[in-house]
């Protein structure tokens, strides 16, 4: 018996011709290795070596002024907003929503991580770049 | 498809396919989405220093005392539940190591109990 259909029609899964959802999984494993490196300095630093309370005029010692801690954290911050964002929205495509639930979907999650991306470099720039002088 | 029927799918697959494999699947997913919506309420938090020094020495001290001590230990846990289970799913992905899948979970469980061990130790003594 002959068999025209591929599986992909049988399930009744929309044939996108876009790389997105590769783009999506390659960017996810990328990002995934970047965030273990910084999330395990992170715990290190801030949870395993921490040894008392953590309070502004510790972190404010730790980080002031350092180009590299900025780096860290940048990319820190943006990555796991994305790293995040993104396994949220590959959660919900594997529940196969409608297109208009989709888009709407799609579009809350962009204006969650950028309005968090925006607050975190706000909070960033209050912890490294501020000339706020610290009762040390 | 109705979100009911989506979710007594998955937990027909689970039922279906009770392995090693669909457990850390499910452990990922749950992992994933709690430290998705962590990194939203920790921004929230340290976005007190906008208000100032002593408003973020506050705001932090509020999170370190009490249960959110021994809450932290949980969430190390989920950081690397998540991280371990994410690296051994790379490593097989881009090593063409799928049919090692297995043993990799059981090193990754492995790392994951000497770190739990390290936590407990800083955490409780």
């Amino acid at each position: 018996m002959e068999n025209n259909t591929s599986t992909a029609e049988k399930a009744d899964i929309p044939q996108e011709k876009t790389i997105a959802p590769t783009l999506n999984w390659f960017t996810q494993r990328i990002t995934g290795v970047f965030l273990a490196g910084f999330l395990f300095a992170h715990v290190v630093v801030l949870h395993f070596l921490k040894n008392g309370e953590i309070n502004f005029d510790r972190v404010f010692q730790r980080i002031h002024n350092s180009p590299l801690w900025f780096a860290f954290y940048l990319a820190f911050i943006i990555m796991g907003i994305y790293h995040g964002l993104n396994g949220v929205w590959s959660v919900i495509i594997d529940y196969n929503p409608s297109e208009s639930a989709r888009k709407g979907l799609l579009a809350l999650l962009w204006f969650f991580g950028i309005a968090a991306a925006i607050m975190g470099l706000f909070v960033l720039n209050g912890l490294i770049f501020t000339q706020i002088n610290p009762k040390l | 498809m109705k979100l009911s029927n989506a979710l007594s799918n998955t937990k027909n697959d689970i039922l279906l396919n009770p392995n090693a494999g669909t457990f850390s699947y499910v452990l990922h997913r749950l992992t994933g989405l709690a430290l998705a919506g962590y990194i939203f309420a920790h921004i929230i938090v340290l976005s007190a220093v906008l208000s100032g020094p002593e408003s973020f020495t506050q705001r932090l001290a509020l999170v370190q005392t009490g249960i959110f001590h021994y809450l932290e230990i949980g969430l190390i846990a989920v950081i690397f539940i998540h991280m371990l289970n994410g690296l051994r799913i790379t490593v097989a992905d881009f090593a063409n190591l799928t049919r090692l899948h297995k043993t990799l979970l059981w090193l990754s469980i492995l790392i994951f109990c000497a770190i739990m061990a390290v936590t407990f130790y800083v955490f409780l003594f």
